[in-house]
C-alpha cells in the first residue's frame, strides 16, 4: 500500500483537564484518529465545546495529549523545523495590542528569521492583501475585531507556510471578509497547499473543504469526504430553468409512473451571502488585486472590507 | 536561537517604552527636581553630599519601578493575553523567549540605571566641581583606636553650626580573635551631657552604629561638641587583646531623611518584586496542581532561596540581645521627648499616647528583622550602601539586586520552559 505521506497523523488523540486536585478530569478529546493529506482542505466542525480548539492546541504544540500522539511530517509538533512549515491563526487574535499592525507582523516575521529586506516585503505584501495597508501604523489596541483578525490572518501566512491551520479564520468578519477568506482558502488549495479549518459556522465549510470530521463532546461522531457524507444517493435533485406550469404538472406524473415521488418543487431561493454581496456591488468573482511577490508563490485574494 | 531572543527582547523594550517606560521617566523627573529643590537650602559644603544621597535614592527606586514595569509584569501579560499562542507556533524555543523577554527588560534597567547614574553624576559634579566619586558620608575623624592592651578611649569633636545633623560611628575590630567581641560605644555630649546611647554588641567585621544627635547640639545651641567613647568592659578578656578604630561619619539630616525614605521605598519594591516574582512561580506551578497549592509551593521556594541567609541570621534574631537592641533606641527616643537622660533599667511613667507610639515603635523593629529575614538581600543592600567606604556604590547595589533575583529568575526560565514546551497553555 502507498500513497501520499498524511502531512498529519493522530492516533487515539486524547485530551483531559483537571480542574482541581481532588476533581474528576475533563475530557475534552477522547481517542481521535483522522489523517490530513498533503494539498486538501481538511475542517473540524461541531457544537462549540466539542473539542476542536483543543485539537487545534495538540496539533500545533501548544497543549500536550494525555493519551495518544499526534505527527506533523511524522515529527513532533513542538518540533522548531516543524513549526517553520506552519501558519497558525488561533481563535481569537492575540497579538501585542501595542504594536502597531506593521510592527507586530514585523515581530512575527523575526521569529521566522527573515531577513530585514524578506522582511519588509512580505510585510508589506501581506498588509496589502489583507487589506490593512492604510491602518498599518495605527497601534493593534485601536483596531476593530475585524482588523485584529485580518492581522492574526495575515501572520499565519508569513511565511508563506505549507500547512495553513485556521480556527475559526470567519470568526468577527463581515460577509464580505468571510467570503474573502473562504476564496483564500481555496487559493490556498490551489497553491497546494494543505488548509485546516475548524468551524461551527457549517455553511463556510460546506463549499470550501474535501474532508472533515464531525466532533461532539470530544469524541469523533463522522469522518469523511464531504461529497461522501452530503450526498444522499436515494434522492435526485434536478435544477430545470423555464419550465412551464403544465410541464411541471407532466413531470409529476412521469415520476409518479416511474414510483417516484416529487417532494417539493418550489421557485429557487437565492441564499442571504448572495443577496448581501450583490447588494453591496460585489461580483462574488475572486479578486486579485495585489501582484505576486517575489516570495509570494501563488496570488491570494484581497480581504478587504 | 538567537533571532528569537532578539526579537523577544526587542518585545520587551517595544512593550516597556510604549506602555510604562515614559511614565516611570517622567515621575522620576519629576522626583529629581523635587529632589533636588529639597537640598537647595543646604550649605554649600554639605550639598553635594546631599544631592548625591538624594540622587542616589531617587535612582534606587524608580530603577525597581523599571524593573518592576519593565520585566516583572511582561510575562505574566504574556500569559495572561495568550500572546504566546501566536508566539510559540512559530519557530521560537521556549527558553529563547524567556531569554529575550529577560535580556530586554534588563537591557531596559541597565540603559535607565546609566542614564540616571551619569546625569546624577553631571548634577553633582556641576554642583561640586569635583568630578570624582562623591561621598554620600564625610568621614571627618579615623581615631579613636582602642589599642592593644588599653580598653577606653575617647575622641571629642565639635560639630560646625549649621548643617551637620547626624553623626555615625563606625568600628571595625583588629586582630579580633573572637566571633562576636563586645565593644561599649558611648556617644556624651561635652562638656557635661547626656549619654546619649547604650552598649552596643558589636559583630566581628565592620559594622555601623548610627546615633541622632541631641536636639540642642542639632540646633548649634551646645558648643561643647561630642565625645565618642570605645570601651571594652574590663571583664571582657579581649580588652587587652583586640584593637578597634573608629571613624565618624557625619552627613546632613534634610538629606538623609529624604534619601532614607526613598531607600525604603526602594527596599519596599524590592520586596514587591519578590513577592511578583513568588507569585509568578506560583502561576507557573498553578499548570500542574491548583493554585493554593502552587503558591506554598511557591513560598516554600523562595524560603530555600533563601534558605543560607535564613539559617545564617535566625539565631541572632532569636537572641534576646537582639530584641534588646531594638527597644534601647525606642526608650531612648521617649526619654529624650522628655529631655532626661537614658540609664538602662531605668523606669518611667510613659503616657498613654507614648505607649501607643512605644508598642507601635516596637512592632516596627521587630518587624524588620522578621522582614530581613525573609528578605535577605535588603540587608546585603544595606551593607553595601552603608559600608562601601562612605560612597556610591551603585554596582554593588546592582549586583546584589541581580544576586537576589537571579535563582528566581533561572527557576522561573527553567518552569516556563517546562510549562511552556512540554505541558499545555492555560
Amino acid at each position: 500500500m502507498s500513497g501520499p505521506l498524511p502531512v498529519v497523523e493522530a492516533r487515539g488523540l486524547s485530551k483531559s483537564y483537571r480542574t482541581g486536585f481532588w476533581k474528576e478530569p475533563i475530557h475534552a478529546l477522547v481517542a481521535l484518529d483522522f489523517a490530513v493529506f498533503p494539498g486538501e482542505v481538511f475542517a473540524f466542525v461541531g457544537p462549540n465545546g466539542s473539542g476542536k480548539t483543543t485539537t487545534l492546541k495538540l496539533l500545533m504544540g501548544l497543549a500536550r495529549p494525555s493519551a495518544g500522539q499526534i505527527r506533523l511530517w511524522g515529527r513532533s509538533p513542538t518540533d522548531v523545523d516543524v513549526r517553520a512549515r506552519v501558519g497558525f491563526l488561533p481563535e481569537e487574535s492575540y497579538l501585542p495590542r501595542f504594536m502597531t499592525g506593521r510592527e507586530a507582523l514585523d515581530f512575527y516575521a523575526r521569529l521566522y528569521r527573515m531577513g530585514k529586506r524578506l522582511r519588509a516585503e512580505r510585510v508589506e505584501a501581506l498588509l496589502s492583501q489583507v487589506g490593512l495597508a492604510d491602518a498599518a501604523q495605527r497601534p493593534i489596541r485601536e483596531y476593530s475585531k475585524g482588523m485584529a483578525r485580518r492581522v492574526g490572518l495575515a501572520q499565519a501566512l508569513l511565511n508563506d507556510p505549507e500547512l495553513v491551520v485556521l480556527d475559526e479564520p470567519t470568526s468577527g468578519l463581515d460577509p464580505l471578509a468571510t467570503r474573502e477568506v473562504k476564496d483564500l482558502i481555496v487559493c490556498l488549495k490551489q497553491a497546494g497547499k494543505t488548509v485546516i479549518v475548524s468551524s461551527h459556522l457549517l455553511s463556510d465549510l460546506e463549499s470550501i473543504c474535501d474532508r472533515l470530521v464531525i466532533l461532539a463532546g470530544g469524541c469523533l461522531k463522522r469522518q469523511g469526504a464531504v461529497v461522501d457524507l452530503l450526498t444522499e444517493t436515494h434522492r435526485t435533485l434536478l435544477e430545470i430553468e423555464g419550465l412551464a406550469r403544465a410541464d411541471l404538472e407532466a413531470l409529476k406524473t412521469f415520476v409518479a409512473g416511474r414510483g417516484g415521488r416529487l417532494v417539493d418543487a418550489p421557485p429557487p431561493r437565492k441564499t442571504l451571502e448572495a443577496v448581501f454581496l450583490e447588494a453591496i456591488g460585489h461580483t462574488g468573482e475572486t479578486p486579485n488585486s495585489q501582484q505576486p511577490t517575489a516570495n509570494t508563490k501563488r496570488q491570494t485574494p484581497n480581504i478587504n472590507a | 536561537m538567537l533571532d528569537g531572543v532578539r526579537a523577544c527582547a526587542r518585545l520587551s523594550c517595544l512593550e516597556a517604552a510604549r506602555s510604562r517606560l515614559a511614565w516611570i521617566l517622567g515621575l522620576y523627573g519629576a522626583a529629581a527636581a523635587l529632589a533636588l529643590l529639597a537640598t537647595r537650602d543646604i550649605a554649600p559644603e554639605a550639598r553635594s553630599a546631599a544631592v548625591a544621597s538624594v540622587l542616589h535614592g531617587t535612582t534606587l527606586v524608580f530603577g525597581m519601578l523599571f524593573v518592576l514595569a519593565g520585566v516583572t509584569r511582561g510575562i505574566p501579560g504574556d500569559l495572561k493575553s495568550r500572546l504566546l499562542y501566536t508566539v510559540f507556533t512559530k519557530p521560537v524555543r521556549g527558553g529563547a523567549y524567556f531569554a529575550g523577554r529577560l535580556l530586554g527588560g534588563w537591557c531596559l534597567a541597565a540603559a535607565f540605571l546609566s542614564a540616571a547614574l551619569l546625569v546624577g553624576f553631571a548634577v553633582l559634579g556641576t554642583a561640586s566641581a569635583s568630578w570624582g566619586a562623591m561621598a554620600t558620608h564625610r568621614v571627618l575623624a579615623e581615631e579613636p583606636r582602642l589599642r592593644r592592651g588599653g580598653n577606653v578611649v575617647s575622641l571629642q569633636w565639635t560639630p560646625p553650626a549649621g548643617f551637620l545633623k547626624e553623626v555615625s560611628c563606625r568600628v571595625r575590630f583588629l586582630n579580633n580573635p573572637y566571633d562576636e567581641p563586645m565593644l561599649r560605644v558611648t556617644w556624651r555630649c561635652l562638656p557635661d551631657g547626656p549619654e546619649a546611647a547604650g552598649s552596643q554588641k558589636l559583630a566581628a567585621g565592620k559594622r555601623l552604629v548610627s546615633f541622632d544627635l541631641p536636639p540642642e547640639l542639632a540646633a548649634g545651641q551646645r558648643s561643647g561638641g561630642l565625645e565618642l567613647r570605645l570601651e571594652a568592659p574590663p571583664e571582657y578578656p579581649l580588652a587587652g587583646l583586640v584593637g578597634a578604630e573608629g571613624h565618624l561619619l557625619v552627613c546632613t539630616q534634610d538629606a538623609r531623611s529624604l534619601s532614607w525614605a526613598l531607600l525604603w521605598a526602594g527596599d519596599a519594591a524590592l520586596i514587591g518584586i519578590e513577592l511578583l516574582l513568588v507569585a509568578t512561580v506560583a502561576v507557573c506551578l498553578s499548570s500542574f496542581c491548583s493554585f493554593p497549592v502552587a503558591l506554598a509551593a511557591a513560598a516554600v521556594f523562595a524560603l530555600a532561596a533563601n534558605a543560607h541567609a535564613f539559617l545564617k541570621m535566625l539565631p541572632a534574631a532569636l537572641e534576646p540581645a537582639a530584641f534588646a537592641q531594638t527597644f534601647v533606641p525606642t526608650i531612648y527616643h521617649v526619654h529624650r521627648a522628655h529631655g532626661d537622660a537614658y540609664e538602662p533599667g531605668m523606669e518611667e511613667t510613659p503616657s498613654f499616647s507614648e505607649k501607643l507610639l512605644r508598642v507601635a515603635q516596637a512592632v516596627a523593629r521587630r518587624a524588620i528583622p522578621v522582614l530581613k529575614i525573609a528578605i535577605p538581600d535588603m540587608q546585603a543592600l544595606d551593607s553595601a550602601r552603608r559600608l562601601g567606604e562612605g560612597r556610591l556604590t551603585p554596582p554593588r547595589e546592582i549586583l546584589c539586586f541581580a544576586g537576589k533575583i537571579a535563582p528566581y529568575l533561572l527557576a522561573l526560565g527553567l518552569l516556563g520552559v517546562f510549562a511552556l514546551t512540554q505541558r499545555s497553555l492555560p
